[in-house]
């Protein structure tokens, strides 16, 4: 109880009494009450962390490489596969000429690829482990891949990761031995295709959960939170090591999020993990609007299965949140007309002024709801089904009660915090990355507040006919 | 922790793509797209539209992709600009530049000529530098390292061997700019090289230097693997890219082609030409051998499909190369090369394992490799299977090297 009225407090910012006064002015007293205290649990509150530093060697990364103190262990390496790209046979290549280990083995468990990953593999001498594709899910794969391996050290990778070292897998190994922990993870780095929405994700993430540092990770007074079991369970497939005889007892379990769920698990029973900013591993997506609207959809989804206040909609009626939806992405296809008519190169906090006057004084009616502005068919088609799902023919509000605005210039503001650091004026270069961005922070807002609609008892979502099936379509291929 | 890192390079795109500007631009980006703030400072040697007088010196700001450049040319340039390490005008500039931008983290230095006093600033404002070491300009005002056609130098040996082997060039100068560049170089608070042997080069002349190898990187969204296995009697094409010049050895690789006496052999020349009389002498060597092709430049991003058009790349460089992008492309395309003997090169074509090397220069020496190529085929495919274990390092995986020194020093 104190815990909540704590993190009461902690809510009551001018940010968010603006969000339910808005609130308030569309749902009425009773249901916004009922939402500030599902906030009050804590979904999105992270608590003062007592950070605890990991020890990590302090080598010279270029000349070390034939000087590396041994590490006398073999290391298996596990990597799920499905019609991998152009980087894998440099990822199996990488992982060959690491120094400093006493064996390397690699396994990949595929899931039907069609393409040339299956050659590759075998040309790299790589333990093959082949699974029907109806069979694969995230926890299975790694499972199956992890009773074949040998080695006293797991290393879990995915198919689009790259050591950006010869002595990557030495530091994390070295990491694990001399520190009380039984995991350890490293952060990303971006490779030269990433754009600006990704890099502007990752900082958030690893900022918001304090992981912008070598940290030990542990059940600490911050797992009170939900925020502070998230930020102390990060085991992250893109590549972990963890101790074989740990793994074995405990193993993955969920469809997704396998890799969260094993660190929780792990920290309520007492155990350490690590996780290296120094040391990151090369990997970043390149992926459409509509992509990060499943993601969203999906993460969201998992997190409140995990956390129960995750999963609550501030949205009651679906038809207006279709409505808000539509009438948001209308207005930003209307923004980036307007953008595009601007004198650049600008200063870069005067263009994101100037967005957000466009936006809050947007009018939400349904101009421009075409599909050439959103560069996203798929997102645009998904965007019309929702149309007919709602029924609707025409905006029944203004958009002054869009709440979703509100999360987008939230989102927004983070794009211009994370865009201020690496530009100071915009380009005709940067200002596409910018555009590009919006759409998927758009796609990224509906695929979370469909979520909580899909999640939530409160409102009339529950009796919409379609909502299994829009289920069913959010979450295949994630 | 973001940082702000402002590079200095003496040229850049969209006028000038050597390996200097590559190197600076694939780091910068990388580095950008890290979370960090980049800015370029580039000498403008072509433009001269759109410039800003401040004092004596005009500026130009633009972008070159996503990256923020300011470019700076001398209202009357002097007539040693090119070999100066000290400039007044360039030096005030630098020092309102620092003044007046947000204080950077550190200053990472490609290439220092004409912009040398930035250095200067640096040290003034108490901003740490590193320097990145791409030829030879520190120490030799000639560049090259290079006598004569035929004479290469091993280094300046504090201005000795300059006043033997060059004496168009003053001892006296030699040995003040040497003394500056010893101070320029101990200052600095990593010094990197792309290559052993140009760090070796430096090393010579300043022992108590102390050098990391940092190799460079490549881009890998443009690699194509060529996955051709050969049999007896097939066609070959051999290729030659980077820019057509005397010191390059464009003639000895035709020379060679032409000795060799086999309709199943191609020469494709790629490249920019800018000396029209040696364009012509090589068309005289060239005469009617229709095998031989010259196919002009390319793009950065054509280089996968450039080299899966080739079998060998032949790279017969008369003068000493700090480091070489084109051959690190082609052993990520799987494309076995032949090099000259000498510097860089050399370093990095290990003799039936990534290629052949023979004597600079010698293009009999050169003929034989190309017909040992063309009667045993097996042995490229032998090569080809080999080279498979070298895998150059990434762009980002020099980036990410170099972040990691950035922070390390700030």
């Amino acid at each position: 109880m104190i815990k909540e009225v704590l993190n009461l407090v902690s809510q009551l910012n001018v940010k968010n009494l603006r969000k339910y006064f808005y609130h308030l002015r569309t749902y009425g007293l009773r249901i916004t009450i009922k939402t500030i205290l599902m906030k009050a649990k804590g979904a999105n509150f992270l608590p003062t962390l007592e950070i605890k530093p990991l020890l990590v060697p302090n080598i010279d990364l270029i000349s070390c490489e034939e000087s590396l103190p041994f590490i006398d262990r073999k290391v298996s390496v596990v990597i799920p596969t499905k019609n991998a790209g152009k980087y894998f046979k440099y990822l199996l290549r990488k992982l060959r000429s690491q120094k400093g280990i006493k064996e390397c083995e690699i396994i990949i468990v595929d899931s039907g690829s069609s393409n040339d990953t299956l050659s590759i593999a075998r040309s790299e001498c790589v333990k093959i482990v082949e699974i029907a594709p109806e069979k694969f899910s995230h926890s299975l794969s790694r499972n199956i891949g992890a009773e074949v391996a040998s080695g006293e050290f797991l290393l879990f990778m995915v198919q689009d990761a790259l050591p950006l070292s010869n002595q990557w897998l030495w530091e994390m190994a070295k990491v694990l031995e001399e520190n009380d922990i039984v995991a350890i993870s490293c952060a990303e780095y971006p490779s030269s295709e990433q754009d600006l929405f990704y890099g502007m994700l990752s900082w958030n993430h690893y900022k918001t959960l304090n992981l912008d540092k070598d940290r030990i990770l542990s059940w600490d007074k911050s797992c009170s939170f939900p925020m502070g079991i998230r930020s102390n369970s990060q085991i992250n497939n893109i590549s972990s090591l963890i101790k074989r005889e740990i793994f074995e007892k405990y193993k993955f379990q969920k469809n997704y999020g396998e890799d969260l769920d094993l660190g929780m698990r792990l920290i309520r029973d007492g155990y350490r993990l690590g996780f290296l900013y120094t040391t990151r591993v090369m990997h970043s997506h390149h992926r459409s609007p509509y992509y990060f609207l499943k993601r969203a959809y999906v993460d969201k989804i998992f997190l409140a299965e995990i956390f129960p206040s995750f999963g609550y909609s501030e949205f009651i009626d679906y038809k207006k949140f279709i409505q808000d939806v539509v009438s948001l992405l209308c207005d930003i296809n209307k923004l980036t007309v307007y953008i595009h008519e601007l004198k650049l190169p600008m200063n870069i906090h005067t263009l994101f002024g100037k967005m957000r006057t466009v936006l809050e004084c947007a009018d939400g009616s349904w101009g421009l709801f075409e599909e050439d502005y959103v560069k996203d068919r798929e997102l645009f088609r998904f965007m019309k089904s929702l149309i007919d799902i709602g029924k609707i023919k025409s905006p029944i509000a203004p958009l002054k009660g869009n709440k979703i605005l509100l999360y987008f210039l939230d989102q927004l503001k983070v794009l211009e915090d994370y865009a201020s650091r690496i530009y100071d004026k915009v380009s005709e270069c940067v200002l596409e990355e910018i555009v590009d961005s919006y759409y998927k922070i758009f796609a990224l807002q509906c695929g979370w507040q469909l979520a909580n609609l899909y999640l939530s008892d409160l409102g009339n979502f529950s009796q919409c006919e379609y909502r299994e099936e829009m289920n069913k379509i959010l979450t295949e291929g994630i | 922790m973001s940082l702000r890192v402002l590079y200095i390079v003496h040229q850049f795109f969209p006028d000038f793509r050597t390996g200097t500007e590559r190197f600076v631009m694939n780091v910068a980006s990388v580095i950008q797209k890290a979370g960090n703030f980049v800015k370029i400072v580039t000498y403008d040697l072509s433009c001269k539209e759109n410039l800003q007088a401040e004092g004596e010196i005009l500026t130009k700001e633009y972008f070159y992709k996503s990256l923020p450049v300011v470019s700076v040319k001398h209202k009357h340039p002097p007539v040693n600009l090119h070999t100066a390490y000290e400039d007044t005008n360039i030096s005030h500039f630098a020092y309102d530049f620092l003044k007046k931008e947000n204080r950077y983290d550190l200053i990472h230095t490609a290439h220092p000529m004409r912009l040398v006093s930035f250095i200067e600033a640096a040290l003034k404002f108490e901003i740490p530098y590193l320097l990145t070491l791409t030829d030879f300009w520190l120490i030799c005002p000639k560049l090259v390292l290079k006598v004569n056609p035929e004479i290469l130098c091993d280094g300046p040996e504090r201005g000795e061997k300059c006043a033997i082997l060059c004496r168009d060039v003053p001892i006296e100068f030699v040995k003040r700019r040497l003394a500056k560049v010893q101070n320029i170089l101990l200052g600095a608070k990593k010094i990197i090289s792309p290559s052993i042997f140009l760090a070796s080069v430096f090393k010579k002349e300043f022992p108590e230097l102390k050098i990391k190898i940092i190799p460079h990187g490549i881009d890998y969204s443009s690699v194509e693997e060529n996955q051709r296995i050969y049999g007896k009697g097939e066609r070959i094409t051999f290729g030659y890219c980077g820019s057509i010049q005397p010191h390059k050895g464009t003639h000895v690789l035709i020379r060679a082609f032409r000795v060799l006496n086999s309709e199943n052999a191609e020469l494709r020349l790629y490249g920019k030409w800018e000396n029209e009389d040696y364009l012509r002498y090589l068309k005289d060597l060239v005469g009617d051998d229709n095998r031989i092709i010259f196919c002009g430049e390319y793009e950065g991003e054509e280089v996968g499909e450039v080299l899966n058009g080739i079998d060998v790349l032949v790279v017969p460089s008369l003068c000493y190369e700090s480091y070489s992008f084109v051959i690190h492309e082609a052993f990520a395309c799987n494309i076995p090369v032949i090099a000259s003997n000498i510097g860089g090169l050399a370093e990095k074509v290990k003799e039936s394992i990534t290629g052949f090397t023979f004597r600079a220069g010698d293009h009999e020496d050169l003929a034989n490799k190309l017909r040992h190529i063309m009667e045993n085929l097996s042995h490229l495919n032998e090569v080809k299977r080999k080279m498979r274990e070298f895998l150059p390092p990434f762009m980002e995986e020099e980036a990410y090297l170099y972040e990691r020194i950035y922070k390390e020093i700030v």
